[in-house]
């Protein structure tokens, strides 16, 4: 354990670019995964929290549910869409960054958007009324009570961060582990572990943790300046 | 006082589910003045409020603002010219700053403006200098006028007050009846709840009883006016032309209440121990579920209730010259 400790803070200062590439390669493709699926979850989230309507039980049990999505199961029902024979084949993105983006954003959707509606469903239902009766229209509602909702929202986002960055099946079935093109984190954890550089993979996943601290801590920063 | 009216409720039922919380076939509220919604918790008061302010939509009927019903196109108007502050309000995070500020900036006004009229609206309710406290750290007292100091500042038509003095300490409530007589006397509108008899008698104009989601006649007169004198065996309250005699007690009051079965009509003067008695014309001749009711003009109007046989044996008409008899311990003063 103190080797690959010792490993990991070799491979960080020594400058060593394949490791920053694919670090780099993690953490970008983590934070474009969960910034386009909070974007789709947040106003998901925030009607389903505020509006009535039919169905709205079983779509919440069924978001739910989606939550403990495994992720091999995503990344193979992806990767039967857009192989060369499923019906998105003519995109051609099969082992491309976007094709892990594609798995990624539907394995935290309903994670981030479940997580969302939870918490604005448990924020004062005075608010809404209080914004209307001071004059705001719905887009100043929903800014509003995003913002009044940040703490617990910015948990439904880390959450979700979480999910992607540390996850393996997506990325091994449709990034297809690319040395300097699809190779992240945990592919080449798996990788490495797999050839027997127990070490180097250990050291890896201290630098995927480093990283997953780091975002959790900044973001967790910038919200209590904020305040 | 304009007599426009205001607000008038046409049929208007709300539910929760299936449970019917308010039902007013027909209710106008007259514009100007302060108009006082009473009755004990869950009588409707908040939920009428709500209906009022366009909060909520009436599960049947319809409300008219200044005569147009409420719908998609009158609606930008309601939220321009009234605002409602509920009762234990929520403010948001941040400064008191930020809370008051929060509908002129919605209203795009300009920050030399807006942060005038921040200062005007803290100074009425008493909190100068707040601009930069967290307003959720303030006491509940304190918080309440922050709310009520967020509304003041859009300078509305209508101001709905839920509840105002539920949750507030002695010194919060006088700086808000202060406030309401402000915004009445500049020739706003303050519709307000309580369930607070002394504050709500104080404060009403007009009263709009409520009880179990119904509008009920109200069960007294509200005769507003102030002490003239007091000479140690009573205290002497001028309203109109009319000086009732009250029971002695010290103090500056502007309402007195007389329940309407405390007062005996009859055709001629009568000799007894009620310390009041004045000569009127009925004006007024309503039929009640049991009782009917009559208001009398003495110089100030006075109702009381009689039953159908009274009515009938004695002739009590709308013109009819009639005395209105009470005793002195039946009036409160507030």
């Amino acid at each position: 354990m103190l080797g690959a400790l010792a490993e990991a803070i070799r491979l960080l200062f020594t400058g060593d670019r394949e490791v920053y590439f694919i670090a780099w390669t993690s953490l970008h493709l983590s934070l474009v995964s969960v910034a386009v699926a909070s974007a789709l979850s947040l106003p998901l989230g925030f009607l389903i929290a505020l509006k009535s309507f039919r169905g709205k039980k079983q779509l919440i049990a069924f978001l739910n549910a989606l939550m403990a999505l495994p992720t091999v199961v995503v990344g193979l029902l992806v990767y039967s869409f857009i192989s060369r024979a499923g019906p998105l084949g003519f995109l051609g993105i099969l082992f491309t960054p976007s094709a892990i983006h594609l798995g990624q954003v539907i394995l935290c959707l309903p994670l981030i958007t479940s997580l969302v509606y939870s918490a604005l469903s448990r924020l004062d239902r005075r608010l809404p009324e209080t914004l209307v009766t001071l004059g705001a229209r719905r887009t100043e509602v929903f800014r509003m009570t995003i913002l009044e909702g940040r703490i617990a929202i910015l948990s439904a986002v880390l959450s979700g961060f979480g999910r992607v960055v540390g996850e393996v099946g997506v990325a091994m079935m449709l990034g297809g582990n690319i040395r300097w093109y699809t190779r992240t984190l945990t592919t080449a954890i798996a990788l490495e572990t797999s050839k027997g550089e127990f070490e180097l993979g250990l050291a890896l996943g201290i630098i995927l943790m480093a990283i997953a601290f780091a975002v959790n801590f900044t973001l967790h920063g910038v919200i209590r300046h904020e305040r | 006082m304009s007599a426009e009216v205001l607000f008038a409720v046409e049929g208007v039922r709300f539910a929760y589910g299936t449970r019917v919380v308010l039902d007013v076939p027909r209710l106008s509220i007259r514009d100007g003045g302060v108009t006082v919604l009473m009755g004990p918790n869950g009588s409707g008061k908040t939920t009428l409020l709500k209906l009022l302010n366009g909060l909520y939509p009436p599960a049947a009927g319809r409300i008219l603002y200044r005569g147009l019903p409420l719908g998609p196109d009158t609606m930008p108007r309601l939220r321009r010219e009234t605002v409602l502050v509920h009762q234990d309000p929520y403010l948001f995070d941040g400064s008191v700053f930020g809370n008051v500020s929060y509908g002129l900036r919605l209203r795009r006004t300009p920050s030399s403006e807006t942060r005038r009229r921040v200062a005007e609206a803290l100074a009425a309710v008493g909190l100068q200098g707040f601009e930069h406290r967290r307003a959720r750290r303030l006491s509940g007292g304190e918080r309440q006028r922050v709310a009520v100091a967020r509304a003041l500042v859009l300078d509305p038509q209508v101001l709905f007050l839920d509840e105002p003095t539920a949750s507030v300490d002695a010194a919060s409530t006088d700086l808000i009846e202060a406030v309401v007589r402000r915004a009445a006397a500049a020739a706003r509108c303050v519709i307000l709840s309580s369930h607070h008899q002394g504050f709500a008698y104080r404060m009403a104009d007009r009263l709009v009883c409520l009880a179990d989601g119904r509008v009920v006649p109200g069960g007294e007169n509200i005769l507003k006016g102030s002490v003239e004198a007091a000479d140690g065996m009573f205290t002497y309250f001028r309203t109109g032309a009319g000086l009732l005699r009250c029971p002695a007690q010290e103090g500056e009051f502007t309402t007195a209440v007389l329940p309407l079965e405390d007062v005996i009509l009859s055709k001629g003067e009568i000799q007894s121990s009620a310390q009041n008695q004045f000569e009127g014309t009925v004006t007024a001749v309503e039929s009640g579920d049991h009782t009917i009711r009559v208001t009398l003009d003495c110089g100030f109007p006075v109702r009381a209730l009689v039953t159908g046989y009274s009515r009938a044996t004695l002739g009590i008409e709308p013109g009819a010259r009639f005395y209105a008899t009470f005793k002195a311990s039946a009036i409160r003063l507030y």
